[in-house]
């Protein structure tokens, strides 16, 4: 058990990472915690959902194992596998099952990116059972008091083709995040690129418009993530036209047009 | 001998020919000396000797005598052109008499002098004519109808686009007369001018500015007027700004649109008209026009780059009322402009008192009534009918005006836009604007394909459930040509289909693009397969024989797909659903907008349609095969896809099936849309058609093709779950559930 907790330690997390709460999610997060309710967080990408888990994981003084999922994850990526060794077989717990075992917070991200056979594993931990089988190995383990399940999903433009199966989805507390409000988005562009405040209301300005143009052009707006980093080009000294091409409109789209208007936009927005 | 001797002695030899061939006319000998006269006058010896070459060419060429008249009057009053021109045209027209007779060159001659405005360039006029050669040759028969339409066609299309629209022409009518007829009568509504507006060029770049600057999203429309124009929600912008180049063009469109959109946001209450004058409506529009302005800095403050460089009024010389209302204008907006005149003086201070009020419109209606009266007090001439708004980038301003019950009188004095736009449109040849046709011309009708019966391509049986076998050549399908548009079927597809088309291409492109499936547990591949392989070594240590499937590969994702998509296009398809559209609407735009994805994912789609009317006569028509493109000539066509008679379903899925049967796919599927249930009106029992469609789908099943329906509209659709089964019925209440359901289908079918 010793080598347990030495394995989770390095999941901890030291110093406090900056999150600027945008409605009551901090309170919400540590009533679901109290009764390890399993927990999705919702939202557009880049718009806080990682920096949110990590900061309640944190605050709450539990290890967070972040799993980022994707389509060619299997079953055994999750929960582990026999390998070889000079002396024969050993198990090796997946990341989901150390979490489990040692009571962290894991966080499955992306979770509609993984197969959906993959994604059933997880159902017998998200009930009253908190168990995971492991079917392999002929075990069954009981989670950890500590342990909490958190998953997040991106409802965007794919939800058509990949979407969670109901039973996965009804088992969940949501929390919805948006965009924040302008003003402590522009306070969270500050803090993180470490712009001057006018900087930061300006690149938050141009953020929003770009949001307006989601389902007209763009699959999604420019994330508060793409707002900090090129205010953090700005930073280093790049010019704010070239920081926000690089960091917004290029990675945006590829459609001239759209990126005519974006560009026209950020030019409407920069002062003289 | 020298050149010129050569030349002189030809020339010499094309007179004596010329005077020889000219006897044979009676009176044609005045108006070629006069023409020659000129011609020696303006051109070179070699000129005149080309000149003369020509006509003799023409004269032996017997193109009748109003040919020759017009040709050597033409020549006569030849000038400031150079005249190896001439001797292009005489060379054009001699071969383009060769092809299609003296009416086809009378016509040209007839309308070419008007036209010429439109070819400031020699190399413009080669290329006009050499187009016009090769309609000679390939479609005589449409040169005169070209003709005629020459002076229209050369408004809206330089010698290029004149050009492309010409050989589009050719191209798509390829030998079907009657169709390259309509097509170069501009009946078809393929011949829509190709060239593209610059409205039409930027559309879409400005609504999404519209949506990113101001969060707005109105209707653009292309509106005859010279400026924007901003009534009913819906904003108006021109064809083209006169006078702009593309690239200008661009800024201006975005400046009119950024102005409007300001309105849009920030123009909040409607001025009423009561009794004010002309000059006072615009001088409070134009108040209005800089406090949103003002405003749209504030919060955008680039827009004053955007917008500053379009006021270029200047502060000299004798003023006219319309250049002082562009001085205020630009006072209003340019801090740096100088401006000593009184009136231009008050305004600017007048407006600068109302700053901290700026968000009140009613400033606007006090500084311009104040500045109004004292501009009436200037006696200044002032002609609203003439006046345009400037700069060129701001609207009308109707939109802000509530003209109350005096509707008629001021709306008629102030929209100088239309005014100016309704004598624009008068330009054309016979008086009409070039898109409407006169309903009373013979031409305005449409040539409906004979309503025929179509070809006689196959015998089908039919199953008849009660007997328990099927009646062998029951069912005969006919396949025939899909209709030719009606005139009046302007683009009915909405922006709204036009939107979900384009979100879904997005999707059906990454779903079709760079995905790739991992394949376990393999004999072969390019990377172990770790679990496999770990299961191998635990065998071997165990001394079992291990299985040697330790590999993995991946291979190329989403498998190819053939979707053909059958419409049904009985009469019911044409009642109209709760949103008012008809539901062969619903189908049209969900073939355009699958035809678009299929598109873009590089697989193969038909579309093809039918109704029945008795077992005689199952009409089949193919809207677009497996190797057409989703191009204009598929949408025309299903454009005019039309509702009638009734829904013999069986026949017309054995028919498709054939079509699916020699495709080499990996995956086959029969796609029908349909509104109901199969029926006809020589069947009584409503199972009958039922079980046999249901009959038909196993058959071809059993060769391996899906057969899936989409049931449209509000009904229950249970015949569809009988037909094909209820995990294949899927039902699509509502135009706006199509897409989804069109990708959850998509994403079923490619993996």
């Amino acid at each position: 058990m010793a080598g347990e907790a030495a394995v989770l330690d390095q999941y901890r997390i030291a110093d406090e990472p900056y999150y600027r709460a945008a409605g009551r999610e901090i309170d919400l997060f540590v009533a679901a915690y109290a009764t390890r309710m399993p927990v999705m967080l919702k939202g557009p990408t880049g718009c806080g959902k990682t920096r949110f888990i990590e900061h309640m994981a944190w605050r709450l003084g539990k290890p967070l194992v972040t799993v980022a999922c994707h389509e060619d994850m299997t079953a055994s990526d999750l929960v582990g596998r026999w390998l070889l060794d000079a002396d024969g077989t050993t198990w090796r717990d997946g990341p989901l099952t150390v979490a489990v075992r040692g009571g962290a917070i894991c966080y499955l991200d992306e979770i509609v990116e993984a197969r959906q056979d993959t994604t059933v594993v997880i159902h017998p931990l998200t009930d009253d059972r908190r168990i995971l089988p492991l079917e392999k190995r002929g075990e069954l383990v009981h989670a950890h008091p500590d342990f909490q399940l958190v998953i997040s999903y991106n409802p965007g433009y794919q939800s058509a083709i990949k979407d969670l199966k109901e039973s996965t989805k009804q088992r969940f507390a949501s929390i919805d995040f948006g965009y924040p409000d302008m003003a402590i988005e522009a306070e969270i562009v500050r803090h993180e690129a470490r712009v001057q405040p006018d900087l930061a209301s300006l690149l938050v300005a141009i953020g929003q418009r770009s949001r307006r143009l989601k389902g007209q052009g763009l699959d999604e707006g420019a994330s508060t993530r793409m707002l900090i980093n090129a205010g953090r080009l700005v930073g280093q000294g790049i010019v704010l036209d070239e920081a926000c091409e690089a960091s917004v409109v290029v990675p945006l789209t590829d459609d001239d047009d759209v990126r005519r208007v974006l560009r026209d936009a950020i030019e409407a927005c920069v002062p003289q | 001998m020298t050149a010129a001797q050569v030349a002189s002695l030809s020339s010499f030899r094309s007179e004596r020919r010329l005077s020889a061939l000219l006897r044979g006319y009676d009176d044609l000998d005045a108006p070629f000396a006069a023409a020659d006269r000129a011609v020696v006058r303006l051109g070179s010896v070699d000129d005149v000797a080309a000149w003369r070459r020509a006509m003799v060419a023409l004269l032996e060429a017997n193109l009748g005598a109003a040919t020759m008249r017009a040709i050597f009057t033409l020549s006569e009053r030849w000038s400031s052109r150079p005249a190896t021109d001439l001797v292009t045209i005489a060379e054009a027209v001699h071969q383009i008499g060769r092809e299609a007779g003296s009416s086809a060159t009378q016509a040209i001659l007839e309308t070419f002098p008007a036209c010429l405005l439109h070819m400031s360039q020699s190399a413009d006029l080669r290329r006009i004519f050499a187009a016009l050669t090769q309609l000679a040759r390939q479609a005589p028969e449409s040169v005169g109808v070209v003709a005629k339409r020459l002076n229209s066609l050369l408004q809206t299309l330089d010698a290029s686009g004149f050009e492309l629209w010409l050989t589009g022409g050719l191209r798509t009518c390829g030998a079907n007369v009657r169709r390259r007829r309509a097509y170069f009568a501009l009946d078809d509504p393929l011949a829509s001018l190709p060239a593209e507006s610059d409205f039409a060029r930027l559309e879409h770049r400005l609504s999404m500015g519209l949506a990113v600057l101001w969060d707005r999203r109105p209707l653009l429309r292309a509106a005859p007027a010279r400026r924007a124009t901003l009534v009913g929600g819906v904003l108006g912008l021109p064809h083209r700004f006169a006078g702009v180049t593309e690239a200008s063009a661009d800024q201006l469109y975005w400046a009119s649109m950024a102005h409007a959109g300001a309105h849009l946001a920030l123009s909040t209450q409607q001025f009423p008209v009561g009794r004010l004058k002309p000059l006072q409506v615009i001088l409070v529009s134009l108040i209005e026009d800089a406090r949103v302005e003002h405003l749209a800095m504030k919060t955008m403050p680039g827009l004053a780059r955007l917008w500053r460089p379009y006021h270029t009024a200047q502060a000299l010389g004798h003023a006219t009322a319309a250049d002082l209302l562009a001085r205020l204008s630009r006072a209003l907006i340019d801090p740096f402009y100088a401006d000593d005149h009184g009136w231009v003086e008050k305004g600017r201070s007048l407006f600068a008192a109302a700053t901290p009020r700026l968000d009140d419109p009613a400033i606007s209606r006090e500084i311009g009534g104040l500045l109004g009266n004292d501009i009436g007090q200037m006696r200044l001439q002032f002609n609203p009918r003439t006046y345009a708004i400037e700069p060129a980038y701001r609207d009308d301003n109707m939109g802000l005006w509530d003209f109350g019950d005096r509707n008629g009188e001021l709306v008629d004095e102030i929209d100088i836009g239309a005014e100016s736009a309704r004598v624009e449109q008068k330009q054309g040849d016979d008086g009409k604007p070039d898109n409407q046709i006169d309903p009373d011309s013979p031409r305005a009708r449409p040539r409906q394909s004979v309503a025929s019966d179509g070809i006689l391509i196959a015998h089908y049986p039919e199953w008849d459930y009660e007997l328990g076998r099927a009646r062998p050549n029951w069912v005969t399908v006919r396949e025939s040509e899909p209709d030719l548009p009606r005139a009046s079927m302007a683009m009915t597809a909405t922006s709204e289909a036009d939107a979900v088309a384009r979100r879904v291409t997005a999707i059906a492109r990454g779903a079709a693009i760079g995905r790739r499936i991992r394949e376990k547990h393999q004999i072969e591949g390019e990377m172990l397969d770790i679990d496999a392989s770990i299961a191998a070594m635990i065998e071997r240590r165990g001394k079992q024989p291990p299985d040697i499937r330790v590999f993995q590969r991946e291979i190329p994702g989403p498998r190819e797909l053939s979707l053909l998509l059958l419409l049904d296009m009985s009469q019911s398809t044409a009642d109209k659903g709760r949103d008012g559209r008809s539901v062969i609407a619903v189908e049209r735009d969900a073939a355009t907008i699958l035809g678009a994805a299929f598109d873009a994912a590089a697989d193969s789609l038909a579309i093809h349609g039918f109704n029945s009317d008795t077992r005689e006569k199952v009409r089949y028509v193919k809207f677009k095969d497996f190797a057409e493109p989703m191009d204009a000539v598929v949408a025309a066509r299903l454009r005019a896809m039309t509702s009638a008679h009734s829904t013999r379903l069986g026949a017309a899925i054995r028919h498709a099936g054939t079509y699916l049967q020699r495709r080499r796919s990996f995956r086959r599927v029969l796609l029908v849309l349909t509104d109901g249930e199969p029926s006809d009106i020589d069947v009584q029992d409503p199972s009958y058609l039922v079980e046999d469609a249901r009959q038909a789908v196993l058959a071809l099943r059993l060769t391996g093709i899906d057969v899936l329906a989409f049931g449209l509209g509000q009904g229950s659709f249970q015949a569809l779950d009988r037909i094909v089964s209820h995990k294949r019925s899927l039902r699509v209440p509502r135009i706006d559930a199509l897409p989804e359901r069109v990708m959850q289908l998509y994403a079923q079918l490619k993996t």
